[in-house]
């Protein structure tokens, strides 16, 4: 073999594991950029199923775990973010059923493969959504405190309820306030 | 059901010329004659194109166990940027530079796993002000969780008129009108309820409804009730329907015509965004919205 010939088959040895694997782009910011605003659109156009479609394509997490429901959940919370930045808020309202359901239903399902400490985040995620996007204190207070009973040293979930607490002390003060 | 907006503007008093917004050429020619007989001048930035934003995460700290990765993601004027997802030991990510409306508030999507701390920094150009989480800042500790943080870039110095209830002249600019909430106990400002462009809407008109009214109180001061996810038409669910600022009381009443009185709301009613003084005794309509 001459030195040439090895040369070129070093070179497409070498070359091999580049062309050889199969294309991916997940985890890059252009891949999730693109996957979102397919997202958007179809959430706009009311196709919410294409939209998680989209949504989902570049999730991280394995699937059929609770990790896995809360990565979707979150995506869906950051779609209604943008829906309602950009004044869609009946899709943004369905995006936000969409995850407060899949928080559910992932939280029954992981009961038993899932420590408590993880299944917290679900508690965690849903009080963030009930608080921030739904206006539904009540149901943020309920959602952090099983949270705390999961995680009892959960951080998202104390500071949730001491805002909560301190939203409602200041709306009292407010209403009781006034010149009228 | 679709709905546009009749503004009745004057800038010294509420109420008083009516301008019919349906159409580009309309709000144009509104905004000309607002402008000429204001004697309050609009202090609204030149925000045509938005103001360019540097966004990044840094000093990221790993729980050290589990999946652990970290990106960020906000949707501007020119649509998704993200930055690529990093992961342990890396504790900056890539920056993100985004064009943003002014004035209008923006989510950041924080897609975090195996984080236990970590500092978002998003910095405005000279002559703008960063807000992060509704206070003025260019660094925010990011919480566990946390998977949405809001930002909103304004103008150095007072955004809006200082007095409750003057409103800036219509423009074109992506700020297209506002009105003050007069001042907080402090003597800084209550902020603005405002129609802000943000490029989404097929045109301009759709922007003049209950869903483009964008108001972030500044202080806990200021109270914004919002419409709940299982509110009856014609209210939108997460729209605002009230707030109470120490000056003002504003109301977004879509129930049709009503005199109501009690719980210190004493105003004859109609469709339309209503602004009043003290905790809303008397208000006046200042925004019709139309269904077309």
């Amino acid at each position: 073999m001459s030195l040439r010939t090895f040369t070129v088959l070093v070179f497409v040895a070498a070359m091999m594991p580049v062309v050889g694997a199969a294309p991916s782009n997940k985890g890059t910011g252009a891949a999730h950029a693109a996957n979102f605003d397919a997202a958007l659109a179809q959430a706009h156009a009311g196709n919410l199923s294409a939209a998680e479609a989209a949504l989902f394509r570049d999730n991280v997490q394995r699937q059929n775990t609770l990790a896995y429901d809360v990565e979707c959940a979150t995506k869906l919370v950051q779609l209604a973010a943008v829906l309602q930045q950009t004044y869609d808020y009946q899709n943004a309202n369905t995006a936000l059923q969409l995850a407060i359901s899949t928080l559910d239903a992932t939280s029954a399902a992981h009961q038993s493969d899932t420590p408590a400490i993880d299944r917290a985040q679900a508690d965690e995620l849903r009080g963030f959504v009930c608080d921030r996007y739904l206006h539904d204190p009540d149901s943020a207070t309920a959602a952090f405190q099983r949270a705390q009973q999961l995680n009892p040293n959960s951080a998202a979930a104390s500071d949730g309820l001491a805002k909560i607490n301190s939203d409602k002390a200041t709306k009292n003060r407010a209403i009781g306030g006034g010149n009228g | 059901m679709k709905r546009r907006s009749r503004i009745m503007y004057s800038p010294t008093r509420l109420s008083g010329a009516r301008f019919h917004c349906g159409s580009h050429l309309h709000l144009l020619l509104a905004g000309v004659l607002a402008f000429l007989c204001s004697s309050v001048r609009a202090q609204v930035a030149d925000d045509s194109t938005g103001v360019s934003v540097a966004i990044i995460a840094y000093q990221v700290g790993w729980t050290g166990t589990g999946t652990q990765n970290l990106s960020l993601s906000v949707t501007g004027l020119q649509g998704t940027q993200s930055t690529d997802l990093i992961q342990s030991p890396t504790t900056t990510t890539p920056q993100i530079m985004t064009r943003l409306a002014v004035g209008k508030t923006y989510p950041v999507t924080v897609n975090a796993n195996g984080v236990k701390a970590a500092t978002l920094q998003a910095v405005p150009p000279p002559g703008y002000v960063m807000e992060i989480e509704h206070i003025a800042r260019e660094g925010y500790a990011l919480k566990a969780s946390q998977s949405v943080v809001n930002i909103r870039v304004r103008p150095r110095g007072r955004p809006v008129p200082e007095r409750a209830g003057v409103a800036t002249a219509l423009a074109t600019e992506r700020t297209l009108w506002q009105v003050s909430l007069g001042t907080l106990s402090n003597g800084e400002s209550a902020g603005a309820i405002a129609f802000i462009d943000v490029g989404a809407g097929s045109n301009i008109s759709s922007i003049f409804s209950p869903n483009g009214l964008v108001y972030d109180p500044p202080s806990s001061e200021v109270q914004v009730t919002y419409n709940p996810s299982t509110v009856a038409s014609p209210y939108v669910p997460g729209t605002i329907r009230q707030i109470l600022a120490p000056q003002v009381c504003v109301d977004v009443y879509m129930g049709g015509a009503e005199v109501r009185s009690g719980d210190r709301l004493q105003t004859i009613r109609g469709d339309g965004l209503h602004i009043g003084s003290g905790y809303g005794v008397y208000s006046e309509r200042i925004v019709v919205f139309e269904g077309v």
